[in-house]
């Protein structure tokens, strides 16, 4: 009987008195995780596709991962299929795959697969829907998402041309961009001289079989690596062993992101309700029943919404999942599979709130000889040792990822737990800023006090604020840094199109190429050549002592200062002409260093000045010295660069086409445009989309409490005379308080971290202006509906 | 039915004493199935000076007769009036405005704002009427200096006694230029010695010039009050000394 009246207690207390709002961030975390989970699963392969586009209806693939320029004079192609054949018993079929740039100016990438007699592509999942199979070299059949149409010559993309004689479309595939040619179409290509004028193309060959056991692989392993050293180089695919699960392949996202991510929500829902919870608390124990039944009964009573919310939140992901098949279909290009079964987001959830009520609950026992009177009166923030001291921990961890381990990830994860850390402090740090800002006029006052008086509350919008923005900044910043590091190396001069083009050991091609390039390069542009320096022994030159810092030659002061794109002062043009060298911004002195043996060689020049020169140069060069100079210095030019500045677009399109019809690959000239845009990849978009997600479901729930709880104080404040609107607008000023402090910490300390993080790993903050710009913006005019829709319901 | 006349020997239109003035105010409440008259044709004044006890049973309509004379609800029939400015006809801004510079409200435990300060919530209405903060606080000193609690202002409503709570709802009822007082069950939730106090104050403040006007259960209000009214299915009428044990 007694048992009987526990448990209806804690169905009674259970139930959501003060609103659904405080365990919405559970169930939004759970619709997205299992959203994300489904999404991402099934955008894999079922077992079936796998076997088709991966293996060709076999199970076995072998693939030679040494870059082949051609077939067998280079590589026993033969010898190893019939070692194949022999391990595995069953006939072997090849493919030669490789990457061919259709267009250099759109950098248009296809892939291009040939397959021997014994292979039909049908096998690989590919019909025919327009014209026909081809049938002899440089004939091809293309899929649709290539957009080449029937009849279409392709030129450029190798050294002879390819004819578009069929479409094909796979419904397993369906945006892969691929040519299909004839079997001996590779063969056909002049050999060697093609891979001159095609110096990235290149293949790797694989063998498809059936029989892919383990004991075959150990065989196939055994049998190469006895006789050949390049063995290592080849892998070996099985069906069972590929097609691995995004969860898989993505294990830290749900190991370090989904648990801890429930864990918290969890935790903060918690602590939204830890008021009502200690109340209730205190009234059994006023009854009769003792601490420890009395915190059971009451923790269980929290437990039982909390676990409901995850479950209609994974069931809602789970549905939604069904609903969202075409999208799926749309990102990954192809069909796909069923939808899962989500016990993987439900386990994950379900353990993340476990967690989170089993810290509670020990917590509420350890302090239930405690609870007393003094729980149940209002109060101010309750200052918890055990958090500072997790705080202090986390910090440490989170210092420890950023200084010790220097990778991006690191960075990542440590801008994450930054936002932990924000979470564990919010109630000191409103407290703190609310002892500033509640000055000034009674609503400012009043909308200070109610974020600090709740720190529960306050720790849940900042942190998702924070969390919402915080590492979407770190995150674009250090896309967009790499970008910038990307373009930097190319050493391309602000608001200038350049071609570059190395030099290769075929000097024939290297005349061809210099002749074709400058001949449609504009009259208005430059040619400098920057040869590599190197000592008579092979060594190299650099800038000081410690090994830092290029030096290049030019062969005159004019092609310095065309590189430059700016004229050097008299200074510079005395020192150079008179044997000296010019330095960039961070180098001095008359001396430079060769390098080759165990320790630099110093070597003197005839005067050394300092010139402020752009600085994306000056990060590639340290200075600059004239090639009479280097010859004088017994210093040899050895291959180099082409830097032909002034590039518009038409003349980089011009030289591609000039290249083309020479029948040389157009992309073994780089051309450069001043500006590269910030692209985000779709599984990017998806993390972004998703931190934002979980962020403004966080924060609508919060501003949602806190309108409800505002609403519940407007009657006395409406009978005293204060109107509608200053109700509302106090609620604004709450919401805008809580967010604007969530933002700019979030915002600051992710910046500050990324900022360490990249300094760490030798590359400079660039910011995404316009990008993070227009992500705030966005999530902002979110909120702002939300806030709208609330502050409507404060003021009526 | 003559609408009661309760206005303690002169006529319901107004003379310069006269700060509120109900005229045969109803209020009806519609639900699907019925009407439900929560205040029933009642004529009333409060004047300067006077200090009204509202008594009757629980759900008689008293409250909602509070409600009507503060501008908090509007009749459905009738006019109700503080001064001259007919509040029964003017838009939710015009009667909370009203409220903020002549009424001051008391509600049982004081409904104070749990974040404000006691000297906080005793300005808060000066502050909400556009006075300096230091002309506020000053008044709202003044005003807790008046109920007893000069030494308690930088204390929160969690810090203080039920009695004090209702202490500083009153103080922040007077502070400022008011000139009415309407209290709702300012006793519910205090002893008995508490409860006199608070009803000496109220005499003490009607006879300083508000007008008061108090609804309560308490018998003991009676003996503070100028004029005792007995409410009994929204509708009102006199009540003397000696009946006072039927109310």
């Amino acid at each position: 009987m007694k048992l009987r009246a526990y448990v209806r207690a804690v169905a009674k207390l259970s139930r959501l008195r003060s609103g659904v709002w405080w365990t919405l961030p559970i169930a939004t975390v759970a619709v997205l995780l299992t959203l994300s989970s489904s999404v991402l699963t099934r955008s894999d392969l079922t077992p079936e596709a796998n076997r088709i586009l991966n293996f060709g209806g076999q199970d076995t693939a072998v693939y030679f991962n040494e870059y082949i320029p051609t077939t067998d004079e280079d590589f026993d192609l033969s010898g190893s299929t019939a070692e194949l054949r022999g391990a595995s018993g069953n006939p072997v079929c090849t493919e030669i795959n490789a990457f061919v740039q259709a267009d250099s100016r759109s950098g248009q990438t296809f892939s291009y697969r040939e397959f021997d007699d014994s292979c039909s592509p049908r096998a690989w999942g590919y019909e025919l829907s327009t014209g026909r199979w081809p049938e002899g070299p440089g004939e091809i059949v293309v899929t649709e998402a290539t957009g080449l149409r029937l009849g279409q010559v392709v030129q450029g993309a190798t050294p002879d041309e390819l004819r578009v004689v069929g479409i094909v479309s796979n419904l397993i595939a369906l945006r892969s961009q691929v040519l299909i040619a004839a079997t001996g179409t590779w063969r056909s290509w002049e050999w060697p001289n093609a891979a001159s004028s095609f110096p990235r193309l290149s293949a790797t060959v694989i063998a498809y079989t059936t029989g892919g056991s383990a004991d075959v692989v150990a065989n196939f392993y055994g049998a190469r690596a006895q006789d050949d050293p390049r063995a290592a180089l080849i892998e070996v695919a099985t069906l069972g062993s590929s097609g691995q699960s995004n969860l898989g392949r993505f294990p830290f996202l749900y190991l370090w992101i989904a648990v801890p991510l429930t864990m918290l929500s969890a935790l903060l829902a918690l602590g939204l309700r830890g008021k009502y919870l200690t109340s209730r608390n205190a009234l059994l124990r006023f009854q009769g029943i003792t601490p420890r039944l009395s915190a059971t009964i009451v923790q269980l009573s929290a437990f039982v919404p909390m676990v409901v919310a995850a479950v209609l939140g994974v069931v809602a992901g789970w549905l939604i999942g069904f609903g969202i098949t075409p999208i799926v279909e749309w990102i990954a290009g192809r069909v796909a599979g069923p939808v899962q079964a989500p016990l993987d987001p439900v386990l994950r959830t379900l353990s993340g709130v476990v967690l989170a009520w089993v810290a509670s609950f020990v917590a509420a026992i350890l302090r239930s000889s405690a609870t007393g009177r003094r729980a149940v009166a209002d109060g101010a923030v309750s200052r918890s040792t055990t958090r500072q001291v997790v705080a202090i921990f986390v910090t440490g961890i989170s210092i420890f990822l950023l200084v010790a381990v220097r990778d991006v990830i690191s960075v990542i994860a440590s801008t994450m737990l930054f936002v932990v850390v924000l979470s564990l402090t919010a109630p000191e740090i409103v407290l703190w800023l609310s002892r500033i800002f509640d000055r000034g006029s009674p609503g400012n006052r009043l909308a200070w006090r109610r974020v600090s008086l709740r720190p529960a509350v306050a720790a849940m919008g900042l942190t998702a604020a924070a969390f919402a923005f915080g590492p979407v900044v770190g995150f674009s910043v250090i896309l967009s840094s790499n970008i910038a590091f990307q373009n930097d190396t190319a050493r391309l001069p602000p608001s200038e199109g350049q071609a570059l083009y190395y030099l290769s050991n075929d000097s024939e091609i290297d005349e061809l190429v210099t002749r074709l390039v400058a001949s449609q390069a504009g009259s208005d542009s430059s040619m400098v050549y920057l040869p590599m320096l190197q000592t008579s022994d092979g060594g190299g030159v650099v800038a000081t002592a410690e090994g830092f810092g290029a030096l290049e030659a030019v062969a005159t002061v004019a092609d310095l200062e065309n590189l430059l794109g700016a004229p050097l002062s008299d200074d510079s043009v005395d020192v150079l002409e008179s044997g000296g060298v010019v330095w960039g911004p961070e180098y001095e002195g008359t001396t430079i260093w060769t390098y080759g043996g165990e320790t630099l060689q110093p070597l003197s020049v005839d005067g050394a000045v300092t010139e402020s020169f752009d600085e994306r140069w000056a990060r590639s060069s340290a200075g600059f010295i004239l090639q009479s100079t280097a010859d004088d210095l017994g210093l040899d030019s050895v291959g180099g660069v082409l830097v032909f500045g002034g590039i518009d677009d038409a003349e980089a399109n011009a030289i591609g086409d000039a290249l083309i019809n020479q029948r040389i690959d157009p992309s073994i000239v780089r051309t450069y445009r001043a500006e590269d845009p910030y692209a985000i990849t779709p599984f990017q978009w998806g993390l972004i989309g998703s931190a934002g997600l979980v962020g403004i479901g966080v924060l609508a729930a919060t501003m949602r409490g806190s309108a409800n709880a505002l609403r519940l104080q407007s009657p006395a404040l409406l009978a005293l005379g204060a109107s509608r609107e200053w109700l509302g607008r106090v609620y604004l000023r709450e919401g805008a308080a809580t967010l604007s402090v969530g933002v700019v910490l979030g915002c600051i300390g992710s910046l500050l971290i990324t900022a360490i993080g990249l300094a760490q790993l030798g590359l400079e903050v660039t910011v995404p202006f316009l990008f993070l710009g227009l992500y705030v913006l966005t999530l902002l005019l979110g909120l702002a509906l939300v806030a709208l829709f609330e502050f409507s319901r404060v003021r009526n | 039915m003559a609408p009661a006349n309760l206005n303690h020997g002169v006529g319901i239109s107004s003379d310069a004493h006269t700060v509120i003035r109900a005229d045969g105010v109803s209020r009806v409440f519609e639900t699907p199935s019925e009407q439900i008259f929560g205040v029933r044709n009642v004529s009333l004044t409060v004047r300067r000076g006077e200090f009204v006890c509202l008594m009757g049973p629980s759900g008689c309509g008293k409250s909602t007769l509070l409600g009507l004379l503060a501008g908090l609800d509007v009749p459905t029939e009738g006019d109700v009036a503080f001064g001259e400015k007919r509040i029964s006809h003017a838009s939710p801004e015009e009667r909370a405005a009203i409220r903020l510079r002549d009424i001051g409200m008391v509600f049982q435990e004081g409904q104070l704002i749990p974040e404000f300060t006691a000297l906080e919530n005793a300005a808060f209405p000066l502050e909400l009427l556009g006075w300096s903060k230091s002309e506020s606080f000053a008044a709202g000193s003044k005003a807790l200096d008046q109920v007893g609690l000069s030494n308690q202002g930088k204390r929160f409503p969690s810090e203080l006694s039920g009695g004090q709570r209702q202490r500083v709802g009153i103080a922040r009822a007077i502070s400022g230029p008011r000139q009415a007082i309407i209290a709702d069950e300012p006793t519910g939730s205090l002893d008995h010695s508490n409860s006199i106090a608070i009803f000496r104050l109220f005499r003490e403040l009607a006879e300083s010039g508000y007008a008061v006007i108090v609804a309560t259960h308490d018998l003991a209000a009676s003996s503070f009050a100028h004029r005792t009214l007995r409410m009994t299915d929204g509708a009102v009428e006199p009540v003397s000394v000696e009946n006072l044990e039927s109310v």
